[in-house]
Parts: structure tokens; sequence; C-alpha cells
């Protein structure tokens, strides 16, 4: 099972919400959908951070939409998961499963 | 513009005044005669109108010189405000978030700014203020950027730290 690319739990937050929103994923929605599902408030620089390192590692890519009024007229900044991210995500998954299992009992239901 | 007031009244009231070098003291100015008394106050007026309660000569001129500047640089400052939105977006009806605050903003990294700014901007005007009102979504707008600036600080101290004890581990 290859390990080189494991994802931290940030990023691994950050690609589920990018893949959940699909052609919606920008910085409010994701930092929105994070909110919702974990109860955690995430700061927007830390998440574009982290969008920038995955886009670095070429896990996800970015365009520029149109600007909108509600902003501003500033730009949103889209993202979408490539395959070398769902990779990555799958591989992360598979590598908690492996250490989890068997440990039903004692973690619970959970994963 | 000036009234003259006894040679005594001046002179007790140039005690506080911080004399130049090369201006005369208040021992000097005693002994001057009324004339050359009344020059040398003239001169020390316009270097400083507000202890005679006058002002400096030309302050007219002055005053219309900067309503000047003033008149140019405003629809300057309204284009760089309005330059992100088009007359064609232009969000007039929805309250703005704290321009103050936005000008903080400046604070974090220029690659990020843009976007986190009209993220900030849009969940202000989307979410927070029809949920909470303005006053409220104003100040969590505050906090948000507080927090915003906090992290960009906190990010690039690290970064610094972190550069300096490689550069020493290196050598």
């Amino acid at each position: 099972m290859p390990t080189r690319k494991s994802l931290g739990e940030f990023e691994q937050l950050i690609l589920l919400a990018v893949l959940r929103l699909r052609d919606d994923a920008y910085g409010m929605r994701i930092r929105l959908e994070i909110k919702e599902r974990t109860k955690r408030t995430v700061s927007l620089g830390a998440i574009y951070t982290t969008l920038e390192r995955l886009e670095a590692k070429g896990m996800i890519t970015s365009w520029v939409g149109d600007p909108t009024p509600e902003r501003g007229g500033r730009a949103k900044k889209f993202f979408k998961l490539e395959a070398s991210g769902q990779r990555a995500l799958r591989e992360s998954r598979a590598l908690v499963a492996s250490m989890s299992s068997g440990l039903t009992p004692i973690l619970g239901g959970a994963m | 513009m000036t009234s003259k007031r006894s040679k005594k009244d001046v002179i007790s009231q140039l005690k506080s005044f911080h004399f130049m070098p090369g201006e005369p003291t208040i021992e000097m100015l005693r002994t001057l005669p009324e004339k050359e008394f009344q020059n040398k106050l003239s001169e020390l007026r316009y270097r400083d109108g507000r202890i005679w309660g006058t002002r400096p000569p030309n302050w007219q001129a002055e005053r219309k010189a900067a309503w000047e500047v003033a008149k140019l640089a405003k629809p300057i400052m309204k284009a760089y405000w309005s330059r992100r939105a088009p007359q064609n977006l232009s969000a007039d009806e929805s309250p703005s978030p704290p321009r103050f605050f936005e000008f903080l903003l400046l604070l974090i990294p220029i690659r990020q700014r843009d976007h986190v700014v009209g993220d900030l901007e849009e969940e202000f005007r989307s979410i927070t203020v029809p949920k909470y009102g303005k006053r409220l979504a104003s100040i969590l707008y505050a906090w948000q950027v507080l927090i915003e600036i906090a992290r960009a600080v906190i990010t690039g101290v690290r970064g610094v730290a972190f550069g300096w004890i490689f550069a020493k581990l290196s050598k």
C-alpha cells in the first residue's frame, strides 16, 4: 500500500468537502461545509493555504469564476478534485481502516 | 489679523515659547525698541501662529490648496473603493462590511487576499446579515478579520523563525 502521499486530517476534510460540493467548491462554501458537518470553525486563510498545497501536489485544480455582486465584484476561485486526489483519499481511508480493523469492540462502530 | 498687545504681556507669554537657534532671546527682545520688537514678533508669529492666537500669513491660501487636493483625491478614492464592483454588479442595496476591517485585510498574503476578502464579504452579505442583522454581522466580520490577520502574522513569524533556524543549522 503506497503511503508516500498520505494526507493529514485537515487535508482529508478539505478534499472531502471539495468532493461533496462538486462544481460549487470555493473558499466560503468549503468552510461552511466543514462547519456544518464537523462543528469545527476553520479560518479561510488555513483553507486557502491547504488548497494551495494540495494544488501544488496535483490533487486538485482551480479556476477563477466571474465576479459577483455579493462579493463586492470579486471573483470566486473554484476547486475540483483530480484523480490523484481521489486516489490519495482512498489510500488514507484504507490506511485508517487497516489500522482500525479488529478494534471495533474498543472503538465502537465508527469507521 | 493680529492685534497689538503690550510688550510686557507678550514677553510673559514668550516664556513658554521654544526659541530656535539664531532667533532672539527674551532678554534681547526686551531691549529692542517698539517697532523692531513688533517686527521680530511677527517673524515668530509666522513660525508658530498657535502661540499668538493667529495663523500663518498664507493660511487661507494653504487651506484652499488643501481643499483642492481633497477635491482631486475624492474621485480617486471613490474609484479605488468601487473598482472591484463594476456598475452593473454593484450591490448598493445590501449592506457593506466595515471598510476599516476590510482595509486591515491588506495584512494577509497577497495571493489569498482577494479570495479571502470576497469570501468574507459574501458570507457577510448573504449569511450573517440576514441571520443576525447588520450590527452583529459587523462584529462577526471584524472578529473573522482579526482571526485571519492573527493567523497570517503567526504563520509569517513562524516562517521567518524556521528560516532563521535552518540558516543557523546549515552553517
